[in-house]
């Protein structure tokens, strides 16, 4: 029996031989090697087989793991190469942030601060680390010229965010040492699907600008007064000059008329110019009174009796009742006002035109309409009429003659006193009724004013 | 025959004070400088005086408005600021000025009816 059971020690020892250097090779994860499969039934052979099966289904797993490998390191090289771009990107517009000359501001959708370049800091005197993750308008304190803080709804950022478009403005922003920096602000909106992710900032100091600004104001207004001496010693020579030579013959008096006409809208300029000087360096004084309106429209239609009936346009007013309202303006900038107004209709009106003027009181306002046939208002210029020096194209295309400060003027005087002007072109369907066919579209243009109540000044 | 007294620099303007003046019956006396101006104000005793503002030789209008307001003989005259400064209207009107006119917007025919409207 020992001895029996000794063979079968050898005989299992021989059999399983064959399987050592398999499983070792296995051990270190090797399952490359081939199992030959003996012949014959016993049990060694199902053994056999089943390693050999084994090792095959590992082969393949790791076929598998192997492919698997390769894929994803492949996508950790694409996912490294975006990201290095991503990088290189982020660096390049941090770098481009700082190195620009104006001040830059990134907040999130709260007005958080989320971003401050070096240029801002510097602008501003505050350092990084004070501004970072800070409320934006605690850190942007915007005041006026007289020092008065802005109103949050009247900020670029706020008005950015509501309209979610880029809104530009000029005003002050106090330094951290609270000294006053002029900036001309431009606010963007972040937009993300529609919404507003955050906004950016975009600040530039205006200092040097105002210097020469108010360098080129000076010179305008020196200039401007220096014509007016030949202008007036012009103006007075052709008055004696009409007056001491009645007998002069048709064309003589003509080209006497156009010289002097000239002379006058030189005058005007000149007038024009000062004014917007003025304007820009802070000095238009209003002195703000009691005004008839009534008899300001009255007296101008008289003085622009001869120009109209010159150019043969009908004009039409209808004085209002004795107890019409008045209105609180300054007197005289309140003629420039109407007299640009109805210069403008009749310049730009078609010979046998109509302009009409209407004043009307509705409960605490008053209204005043300057309607006609003239050649109006092209769409594309609309937005910008009121803008200094801007002329409408079809006003150039005539070379009706013209500064581009005189709407620019009523503008900013009638703001100045509360008011408020605007226009449409086509001239309004009740004239137009009115006034019957045309070719021309017209333009109807409103003032409106608070009335002043009895004892109200 | 009523004076009148033009302190003004631009010899062209003083030809044509001198042609409308004239003509509507006035005596009109032309000084080019302040001192000049006063001198003859204190000799001709004018009836009016029409004063520019820019004026040569370091004293301009308004020094010469003060001179005439501090002067007992000379307070009494009326004084027309004609001038193409249009800043200067408060200023003048304080110091003593009757009124202030700017020649570029006023024609020769309102400055004489002013002038007129100043004598009484």
């Amino acid at each position: 029996m020992d001895k029996n059971l000794e063979e079968y020690k050898k005989y299992v020892s021989a059999r399983l031989a064959a399987l050592t250097p398999i499983f070792a090779k296995a051990s270190i994860g090797d399952f490359s090697e081939k199992l030959e499969v003996p012949d014959g039934e016993d049990e060694f052979v199902q053994l056999y087989a089943g390693v050999g099966i084994m090792l095959e289904v590992m082969r393949q797993q790791l076929t598998r793991l192997n492919d698997l490998n390769n894929s994803l390191s492949g996508k950790v090289e694409e996912l490294q190469f975006i990201q290095d771009q991503v990088e290189q990107e982020k660096n390049l517009d941090e770098a481009i942030i700082e190195s620009i000359g104006d001040g830059v501001i990134v907040t999130d959708k709260d007005l958080q601060i989320t971003m401050i370049n070096y240029q801002a800091q510097l602008l501003l005197g505050i350092p990084e680390k004070e501004a970072s993750l800070k409320p934006l308008y605690s850190i942007l304190r915007a005041v006026d010229d007289k020092s008065q803080p802005i109103l949050d709804e009247k900020r670029a950022t706020t008005i950015a965010m509501n309209e979610k478009k880029k809104h530009s403005i000029n005003y002050f922003y106090l330094k951290q040492d609270n000294t006053p920096l002029p900036v001309s602000v431009t606010a963007s909106p972040v937009l993300l699907g529609g919404k507003v992710a955050g906004v950016i900032v975009v600040f530039k100091d205006r200092t040097k600008d105002r210097v020469i600004e108010e360098l080129k104001n000076e010179f305008i207004s020196l200039a401007a007064h220096q014509l007016r001496s030949p202008l007036s010693t012009m103006r007075w020579n052709i008055e004696l000059f009409q007056k001491q030579n009645e007998k002069l013959s048709p064309d003589s008096q003509d080209k006497i008329a156009s010289v002097y006409k000239n002379v006058q809208k030189m005058i005007t300029l000149v007038n024009d110019m000062l004014s917007v000087s003025r304007i820009d360096q802070g000095r238009d004084l209003h002195t703000i009174e009691e005004v008839d309106i009534v008899g300001i429209v009255n007296d101008i239609l008289s003085e622009n009796k001869v120009v109209a009936d010159a150019k043969m346009v009908e004009v039409i007013f209808t004085p209002p009742n004795n107890n019409f309202p008045k209105i609180k303006a300054d007197k005289k900038k309140l003629r420039d006002v109407i007299q640009n107004l109805v210069n403008n209709s009749v310049k730009f009106n078609t010979p046998l035109g109509k302009m009409e003027i209407l004043l009307s009181a509705e409960s605490d306002k008053v209204k005043l309409e300057i309607s006609d046939t003239g050649i109006g208002i092209p769409a594309q210029d609309a937005g910008r009429l009121f803008e200094k020096f801007y002329r409408a194209s079809n006003a150039v295309l005539g070379q009706t003659p013209g500064t581009g400060l005189g709407l620019f003027l009523v503008r900013t005087y009638v703001g100045a006193w509360g008011g408020k002007v605007w226009f449409e072109s086509p001239a309004n369907a009740r004239f137009r009724a009115k006034v019957g066919k045309f070719d021309n579209p017209g333009s109807s243009f409103y003032l409106e004013f608070k009335a002043i109540k009895g004892g109200d000044l | 025959m009523k004076k009148i007294l033009f302190i003004e620099d631009d010899t062209e303007m003083q030809k044509i004070y001198m042609q409308a003046f004239s003509a509507e019956g006035f005596e009109a006396i032309p000084a080019y400088t302040v001192d000049s101006g006063l001198q003859l104000a204190n000799e001709k005793k004018p009836d009016l005086i029409i004063l520019d503002i820019m004026l040569p030789g370091g004293k301009n209008g308004f020094d010469a408005l003060e001179s005439l307001v501090k002067d007992e003989a000379l307070k009494k005259i009326p004084v027309l600021v004609l001038t193409n400064l249009d800043s200067e209207k408060k200023t003048a009107l304080e110091i003593g000025a009757k009124d202030y006119l700017v020649k570029a917007n006023t024609s020769i025919d309102q400055v004489v009816a002013k002038a007129k409207a100043l004598l009484g």
